[in-house]
């Protein structure tokens, strides 16, 4: 017979989770100059979870996204990334560029704010689908043309529009072209700046919906910078609340916002028309 | 038959930082859910029957005092556990129903109360057959089933919502106000999937706005007053 009382009433304070994290960074510190960029950030991401970045301008997020992402080096802490094939860990602040830029090709996923930023301009929707895969080594035409149109109906945009210039495209037709575009690697990893900032409420309610539908289908991990908590709240189940460069919240998302416990996270809470 | 829920000493106390206020609204509170039991929280408005709900389900931090969940033949301590272990509790283990639904834009009806059934794993066949038999049984009229919920009557929001809250057979269901401003034949039909998943062996949590769907469901009412600024008192019967 088990023992069911047996763990009653424990300390279970800080208790890990039984899992494994798939990126992990300790004290964390990216300063620019005082007060700008972010410092002591502790984190951990685990496979198949959203964790949202928020925070007014300047609090340090992007810069925070930037730094785990491996686009930009960081000055004090540690940052390890945990390979699914392997059981050692990767250090992405001790790692050659030719191997960091490998990873990022294979593993992890980038979506900027501005669509544009994450597209080639004078090349093909499908053409910017298919990219990724050539740098990956694919070469096969047929392949390669479809996977665009598998990508394209996976964002939902006409695969008649495959052979059209993104800079045709309207702005949330740009925006999930770029999320295509990110997806058709696989990556493991996602990161993602304000991806619905730019456009209008019933285009972002679209790439939202898009959005949350293919984090589970494809079992993604998604690290999620957004000043817009309704985006935090439908999208994550983890959200972290940066003021100044510093963590000064993180926890369950409905718990951060229904119950917020920091000063800033409970003024940026009230502050919030609702909806 | 060990209990599916053990509340223990459970405090809190709102501090709003920025008005500098502190607002007691749990002290000392302890419960305990059995399988096959509906416990009714049950006082007036202020009393904290909301908080306390909340706190069961790990929407709100207590201050202290624990709260133990049977999961997979152990306790999990969810005032205590790590985000990633609640998310998996609510996955499986506790189910929500509350009166106001959180719309997901663009997403039809039948596909909102699908939804917890596809995460956990159910086909997407049977998950179909489970929402037309909950949406039928509510009375949600089968022109709206493929029509995005934003656009309902309240009334109409607030069956699809409980339609999802008990389309997967969670141990226990916490449930708030989920008869608040239907008619009495709608809450009726509420009441009949209350009654059902008792007998399935459910253990429940609710607060009840009407005292005829209180009488008809509960098994023992656990009675609450507001804080008093030296404590709280309380009753349980």
């Amino acid at each position: 017979m088990i023992n069911l009382e047996s763990n009653i009433g424990k300390p279970a304070d800080d208790e890990p989770a039984q899992e494994r994290a798939i990126l992990k960074c300790c004290d964390l510190s990216m300063l620019y100059e005082p007060g700008k960029g972010f410092e002591n950030a502790n984190l951990e991401i685990f496979s198949g979870e959203v964790l949202a970045i928020v925070g007014e301008s300047g609090s340090g997020k992007s810069s925070l996204l930037k730094t785990l992402s491996a686009q930009i080096d960081s000055q004090h802490g540690s940052l390890n990334y945990f390979p699914a094939s392997s059981t050692t860990s990767l250090n992405l602040k001790n790692i050659s560029e030719a191997k960091r830029q490998s990873l990022i090709r294979s593993d992890f996923g980038l979506v900027h704010q501005h669509p544009m930023d994450g597209l080639r301009s004078r090349v093909s929707a499908g053409g910017n689908i298919a990219e990724p895969l050539m740098q990956n080594g694919e070469r096969n035409y047929e392949q390669l043309r479809a996977q665009a149109l598998h990508w394209l109906d996976a964002v939902e945009i006409d695969c008649d529009r495959i052979d059209d210039l993104p800079t045709t495209f309207s702005g949330g037709m740009q925006q999930r072209l770029q999320i295509a575009r990110c997806l058709v690697t696989q990556p493991r990893l996602i990161f993602m700046d304000e991806p619905t900032a730019g456009l209008d409420v019933s285009v972002q309610a679209r790439l939202l919906d898009l959005m949350r539908k293919l984090v589970k289908q494809l079992q993604l991990s998604v690290v999620l910078v957004t000043h817009d908590l309704s985006v935090a709240r439908l999208l994550s189940d983890r959200i972290v609340v940066m003021q100044k460069g510093k963590i000064v919240e993180a926890g369950l998302s409905d718990r951060v916002l229904d119950d917020p416990q920091a000063p800033y996270t409970q003024l940026l809470v009230s502050s919030v028309l609702q909806s | 038959m060990p209990a599916l829920l053990i509340a223990e000493n459970l405090s809190k106390t709102f501090v709003l930082h920025n008005q500098n206020i502190q607002l007691p609204v749990l002290y000392q509170q302890s419960l305990e859910l059995h399988a096959g039991e509906c416990l009714v929280l049950n006082g007036p408005s202020g009393s904290g029957k909301s908080s306390l709900l909340r706190s069961l389900y790990g929407n709100y931090q207590t201050d202290s005092g624990n709260i133990n969940i049977l999961s997979e033949n152990s306790y999990v301590d969810i005032c205590h556990a790590h985000p990633r272990k609640v998310v998996a509790l609510r996955r499986n283990t506790i189910g929500w129903v509350s009166q106001f639904l959180r719309v997901i834009p663009r997403l039809p009806a039948i596909e909102v109360v699908m939804q917890p059934m596809l995460e956990s794993g159910i086909t997407e066949h049977h998950a179909r057959d489970k929402a037309e038999y909950l949406l039928n049984h509510l009375n949600v009229s089968q022109r709206l089933w493929e029509l995005p919920p934003a656009t309902f009557s309240g009334g109409e929001q607030q069956r699809v919502n409980i339609a999802q809250g008990f389309a997967l057979d969670y141990p226990i269901l916490l449930l708030d106000e989920p008869t608040a401003s239907l008619d009495d034949n709608n809450s009726a039909k509420v009441i009949e999937l209350i009654q059902a998943a008792k007998r399935r062996g459910a253990g429940i949590v609710g607060i009840f706005h009407d005292a005829w769907v209180r009488d008809q469901v509960a098994d023992r009412i656990y009675t609450m007053q507001a804080i008093t600024p030296k404590g709280k008192t309380r009753d349980y019967q």
